[in-house]
């Protein structure tokens, strides 16, 4: 008898859906767009960021919009020159910084950054525990420059060295200061005491160098090569003749090679930590709505809102300036019934005028959960519970400031919205974190009131007819 | 001896029925039709064997042989001695057309299970099992977001389907006059599956699952007169019934969830409910069957109901149904072709349902053969029918459809004991 039902099911199964028409059935699920629902921004500071261990360091100095000025200085320690017979004819020239800019700059190009280096005289200390460097890291240096030097991006040619198609600056110093090099190799030919046997020794005299902005100008802030053991390390070079053929002769002190240093560290397992070259990264509030923002002992806790700084908010790379995203209100989406978040979408804009090509914004942001105090808590993760969130940046080449950021906040809503206690997360937006030691992007986002360049949440809630 | 004998068909018939009263709980899904969406669902069959052939005529029909179950009255015309038995199982085809789209399906079901026979000299019964309604559907409709420039589809999926449980009492008031009345009890599940979506957020659909365990009760009511014309086997039986409307109530489980990408389903709620009674509403007819020399058979049926009176919704109609019915009777000849039965009929069904201006109607034809087992009062009922549901006009369907059935009716003696005993 049972085996009559087997053939009670259908042969052919296809997916189609008839529609027949509203007249007798329509759902009673309703879906609704919410695009009303307050969101606050802020913008927050963090301590420290950390510079050192990076290829690149920066130096220069530029005003954002709204009026916050960055200067950026790089600080590196060079390695004693390879030792060699010098002829003994030989005669010191001179001596000079070679400088390798890596392409980066960012801040207003069309000016000139002038820079200056200078000799420090104070050693270079590192983190204790981690043995890093920091943006906030800064160390005395002597007033009088060894060298200036003015690097103008519309005459870039100028810079072009034909043999290897590379830019190099090129920043004389003092012959006298020179001539120190040039004996210390002429000392150890001799065997006399040298500097150039020990490291540490070496590093104890010169106890390293500086660039920062010559004068008080804003301009751009630019990047210089800081790798080792190649064409575009920066290095200081000696120049000298020996009355031979093809006299035009020289020997090189290059950047710290810290991969072969060994000195007081032996201890450490990697040899990266012996890293001294870095970049300080400040910025100076002071003519900008953000004042205060890096007052007190621990400013990250401090949060300024986008309200009384131009309905903008700030991110930038280099001190990790992040914006908070506060949505206090999610529970008023129970207003309308009970139901079910069905998607979030937070659409972020830059100011327009801020930003001119695609290049100039990140392509991406990341998102982190924090609490009350900024305390980071952990990137914000999808449905699958292993990938970041991450803000897409959807560039319009049409239209000059029409580009803006997009963020799925699908799971934070749900999560707010389903729990029944005060939140104890927000959010907030950062640069990058994997390039935030090596450059100063920055980004000023308008808030919900913002008119031109306006925050936008758009929430969609299927509300559900329930009988209870 | 004769105790033992009726307790053995007793015992038979309630063990095949009781047998399949679970197979019947589970639901059927004798239909993919997405009319099947309105009211209780496609309503099936009322009447099997010889009255399907016949276009489901029976008002007016009597027959020792036969069980009738449109008029409960019939049943006082088996004959005293007679157990009868039947079952029946059918097979559809079905060829869907919308402007967009066409599909064809099959499916098969056991059609019903009915036991008949005397309970004393005026009063005869019957009872047994038969699907009432069949739920089968998938249907899309569309809405506008709140708030927003775009559309939420949904996609509608039911299936279920109420059994029917009854008994049959016939009382013989005379040769001439019978009244009859069915209880019956009807359960079954139903259940709906509603996916709302955007067409931006398509990957995070919303869900809305409803699965309702039905119950309810109705009676029948129903008449016979016959008037005989003249002794040279003509006679005229007219017939009515009236059946109460009916409530069908239950609870519903409902689960709601709400779907993000692949990798996460909320169930956003749960709970039990009442469910949303389902009415159908009181009906009657009347019809007649005209025997012409005991060699021809003419009959009619008309039956009303007024769905308007249950539903305040606008796309319910009234329904009348018009069937007509042609039967050349089996002769006593030696021949096997002269002893069996051939029927033919026709039958209009208004629906009780309008969308989009249009009645969902039903005009089906069908043919059958009635053939008897050996020299018994036995016989293999073949039905065959063609029909058309539907329209095809402004994105509706139309269903076409033939079905062949097949019914088992087995007699046996009531009170002789068998031969072998």
């Amino acid at each position: 008898m049972s085996a009559l039902w087997l053939i009670s099911c259908e042969y052919e199964q296809t997916d189609y859906r008839y529609n027949l028409g509203a007249d007798f059935i329509s759902d009673p699920t309703r879906v609704v767009m919410i695009d009303t629902l307050t969101v606050h921004t802020y913008t927050t500071a963090t301590d420290s960021v950390i510079t050192s261990r990076e290829d690149r360091l920066l130096a220069g100095r530029f005003e954002n919009k709204l009026g916050v000025v960055t200067t950026a200085e790089s600080y590196f320690r060079l390695d004693p020159c390879e030792i060699f017979e010098l002829s003994e004819t030989a005669v010191f020239d001179s001596a000079c910084f070679i400088l390798y800019p890596d392409d980066y700059e960012f801040g207003d190009t069309t000016m000139v950054c002038d820079l200056a280096i200078h000799a420090l005289t104070e050693n270079i200390v590192a983190d204790r525990r981690y043995e890093y460097l920091y943006n906030v890291s800064g160390f005395a240096f002597d007033p009088v420059p060894l060298g200036t030097f003015s690097y103008d991006l519309t005459k870039r040619d100028r810079f072009l060295e034909e043999e290897n198609n590379i830019v190099s600056i090129v920043v004389r110093v003092p012959d006298e200061y020179g001539k120190q090099f040039y004996q210390m190799l002429e000392d150890e030919n001799d065997n006399l005491d040298s500097l150039l046997d020990n490291k540490d020794k070496f590093a104890k005299k010169y106890k390293g160098y500086t660039i920062r902005p010559a004068n008080e100008k804003s301009s751009y802030i630019m990047g210089f090569n800081a790798v080792t053991d190649s064409t575009v390390t920066p290095k200081l070079r000696i120049y000298y003749h020996d009355y031979s053929e093809n006299d035009e002769l020289f020997f090189d002190y290059p950047l710290e090679d810290f991969t072969e240093y060994a000195g007081d560290l032996f201890d450490l397992t990697t040899s990266e930590k012996n890293s001294y070259a870095f970049s300080t990264i400040r910025n100076d509030y002071s003519k900008s709505p953000f004042v205060g923002i890096d007052v007190g002992r621990d400013f990250s806790q401090n949060k300024i809102v986008s309200t009384k700084t131009q309905n903008a908010t700030m991110i930038q790379a280099g001190l990790d300036v992040r914006t908070r995203i506060e949505i206090p209100t999610i529970d008023e989406l129970y207003f309308e019934g009970k139901g079910a978040v069905v998607q979030a979408i937070l659409y972020l804009e830059p100011l327009t005028g801020t930003y001119d090509k695609e290049y100039q914004l990140p392509s991406s942001l990341e998102l982190y959960l924090v609490d009350k105090k900024n305390r980071p808590y952990g990137q914000v993760i999808d449905f699958d519970q292993a990938t970041p969130i991450t803000a897409q940046l959807v560039f319009n080449n049409e239209i000059k400031g029409r580009s803006y950021y997009k963020v799925d906040l699908t799971r934070f809503i749900r999560d707010e919205y389903l729990s029944v206690e005060d939140p104890f997360f927000t959010l907030q937006i950062a640069y990058p974190q994997s390039e935030i030691g090596s450059c100063v992007d920055q980004l000023i986002l308008g808030n919900q009131k913002n008119l031109e360049d306006e925050l936008i949440l758009e929430l969609y809630i299927s509300y559900y007819e329930i009988k209870e | 001896m004769k105790l033992k004998n009726k307790l053995r068909h007793n015992i038979l018939a309630l063990i095949v029925i009781m047998f399949l009263i679970p197979f019947y709980s589970n639901g059927q899904s004798n239909t993919s039709s997405p009319y099947s969406k309105f009211g209780i669902g496609d309503l099936a069959s009322v009447a099997y064997g010889r009255n399907l052939a016949l276009g489901e005529t029976g008002y007016g029909l009597r027959d020792m042989y036969f069980i009738n179950l449109k008029n409960p009255a019939a049943v006082t015309a088996v004959d005293s001695m007679n157990f009868l038995f039947e079952m029946g199982v059918n097979v559809k085809t079905t060829r869907s057309d919308a402007v967009e789209h066409d599909e064809k399906y099959w499916n098969g079901n056991l059609t019903h299970i009915v036991a008949s026979h005397r309970i004393n000299r005026s009063l005869m019964a019957s009872y047994g099992l038969m699907p009432y309604t069949n739920i089968g559907y998938r249907l899309r409709t569309m809405k506008v977001v709140e708030g927003d420039e775009t559309f939420a589809l949904t996609d509608w999926e039911g299936s279920g389907g109420i059994n029917k449980l009854f008994l049959n009492l016939g009382l013989k008031f005379s040769e001439k006059f019978s009244l009859g009345g069915e209880f019956a009890y009807y359960y079954g599940p139903v259940t709906e599956s509603r996916k709302t979506w955007t067409l931006q957020q398509s990957s995070n659909p919303s869900f809305y699952h409803t699965s309702t365990k039905y119950r309810g009760a109705s009676f029948k009511l129903g008449a016979q007169l016959t008037i005989p014309i003249n002794t040279n086997g003509s006679s005229l039986n007219i017939g009515g019934a009236f059946s109460t409307g009916q409530r069908l109530w239950g609870t519903s489980e409902i689960l709601i969830q709400q779907q993000y990408g692949s990798s996460a389903i909320d169930s956003i709620y749960y709970y039990e409910d009442n469910a949303t009674s389902v009415f159908s509403p009181m009906s009657y007819g009347v019809g007649f069957g005209l025997t012409l020399k005991g060699k021809y058979l003419l009959a009619g049926d008309i039956e009303m109901a007024d769905w308007r009176t249950v539903n305040d919704d606008r796309a319910y109609i009234p329904q009348a149904i018009y069937s007509l019915g042609f039967e050349i009777l089996p002769t006593n000849k030696q021949s096997y072709l002269s002893r069996c039965s051939y029927r033919f009929g026709y039958r209009y069904d208004s629906g009780y349902v309008q969308t989009k201006g249009f009645d969902i109607d039903d005009i089906r034809f069908s043919v059958g053969l009635g053939l008897p087992i050996q020299k018994s009062a036995s016989m293999i009922n073949v039905s065959f029918e063609a029909g058309q549901r539907g329209t095809e006009k402004l994105g509706l369907v139309r269903e076409r459809y033939s079905q062949l059935t097949v019914a088992f009716s087995l007699q046996d003696f009531w009170f002789i004991p068998m031969k072998v005993n």
